[in-house]
């Protein structure tokens, strides 16, 4: 049996990159303790603020869930459950349900925003109707409505759930795709009043430690995949760096670093600055934005 | 039948391993960890959690013959 670094009992989990071993009760207690400690090292939140949080039903948005709402009291949080229905057959109708029970549970307001009220197509509609992929229609038109939907609600914050992998892939996939604009942006504030601030309370923090807390604390949380998840570039950075982590660990936190580091000189590149869209007014870096392009390209297609 | 490090007799094992709705035999030296079996069937440890019964276990947890362990991968999507 392998042992607890702590307690002695069997240790489910094995921190490779400090090699500490965790029990369940050890785990969880360790888990909740750096997501605050990186809340407060980012300074994501402030007393008595509302917070938007963009749940979809896994295991990330869930668990941010779960501890914002353990806050809440104590920094008096008004907490605000968003979530984005796409409209992808047999996959979204059950995490809905999910998220919903799981809200009603801890006893946070759930807004569902919909792809086909706000945009007239459903995501799989959007795919049948042009060559583009379902990532490039979901990435351009999840960002906007949650932004929308966070500033109806009147929030001074949006939390997502993106963790350490997540940050990671999109660090590395705008180094390899040589896309310095994006890469400024990652990790800079807003840039507009009309976009709501964002943090991401668990982006130190390893997926397969987010979906071990929620599977310890029982969250209901999905481990489906989305169907549309194969086709995209992602997923071949998230193998290749698996890869490297499985064989030099704490390689993830190396990259973090890395671009943390490098930031302070990428802002002295000029990135782009955000103008208003012509059709519909939102902050955009060009003339119109991604969203209204897209949409004209549908209505074309339809 | 090998000989591994330091002169010992290993012999082979078979472990069960569910993933989903999928059960495969594993054929594993004696004495193989979680790792070894993981290894054997090419799944990164970073993308799944492992359970021996009701328990979540390390990588590093020993395994005997007959054993049968549950992969749940930890990757979602959305």
């Amino acid at each position: 049996m392998v042992s607890c670094s702590i307690c002695g009992k069997r240790a489910c989990y094995h921190r490779r990159y400090s090699g500490q071993r965790f029990c369940a009760e050890h785990f969880l207690e360790y888990f909740e303790r750096k997501v605050k400690k990186t809340m407060l090292r980012y300074r994501m939140l402030a007393r008595g603020e509302r917070i938007g949080v963009a749940v979809s039903g896994g295991k990330d948005s869930l668990t941010l869930l779960r501890i914002l709402s353990k806050l809440a009291e104590k920094l008096n949080l008004e907490l605000r459950a968003i979530l984005i229905d796409e409209g992808i057959a047999n996959y979204r109708k059950e995490t809905v349900e999910r998220a919903r029970r799981f809200c009603r549970e801890l006893g946070v307001p759930l807004e569902v925003f919909s792809f086909k009220e706000r945009f007239g197509y459903t995501l799989d509609e959007a795919v049948k109707l042009s060559r583009r992929n379902a990532c490039t229609f979901c990435g351009v038109f999840r960002r906007k409505l949650l932004n929308d939907a966070a500033r109806e609600l009147g929030c001074e914050k949006l939390a997502t759930g993106h963790n350490l992998d997540d940050e990671v892939q999109a660090i590395v996939m705008n180094y390899l795709r040589g896309d310095l604009e994006r890469l400024v942006r990652l990790g800079i504030d807003a840039g507009s009043e009309q976009l709501v601030p964002r943090i991401k309370p668990l982006m130190e923090m390893p997926e397969k430690e987010v979906a071990l807390y929620a599977l310890l604390s029982g969250i209901p949380a999905s481990f489906d995949e989305c169907p549309y998840a194969e086709q995209s570039f992602r997923t071949e950075v998230r193998e290749m760096i698996n890869r490297l982590e499985e064989n030099n660990p704490g390689i993830k936190f190396s990259i973090l670093r890395g671009y943390q580091k490098l930031l302070p000189y990428l802002k002295t590149y000029q990135a782009k600055a955000l103008r208003n869209c012509k059709t519909c007014g939102e902050p955009s870096s060009g003339e119109r934005c991604r969203a209204c392009l897209l949409l004209e390209e549908l209505s074309r297609a339809a | 039948m090998k000989f591994a490090k330091g002169s010992l007799l290993r012999e082979a094992m078979k472990v069960k391993v569910i993933m989903g709705r999928e059960e495969k035999e594993v054929e594993v030296e004696e004495g193989a960890s979680v790792a070894d079996v993981l290894k054997a069937l090419g799944i990164n440890r970073e993308e799944v959690i492992v359970k021996l019964g009701d328990a979540i276990v390390t990588e590093e947890e020993p395994l005997e013959e007959g054993i049968r362990i549950e992969l749940i991968r930890v990757i979602s999507g959305g």
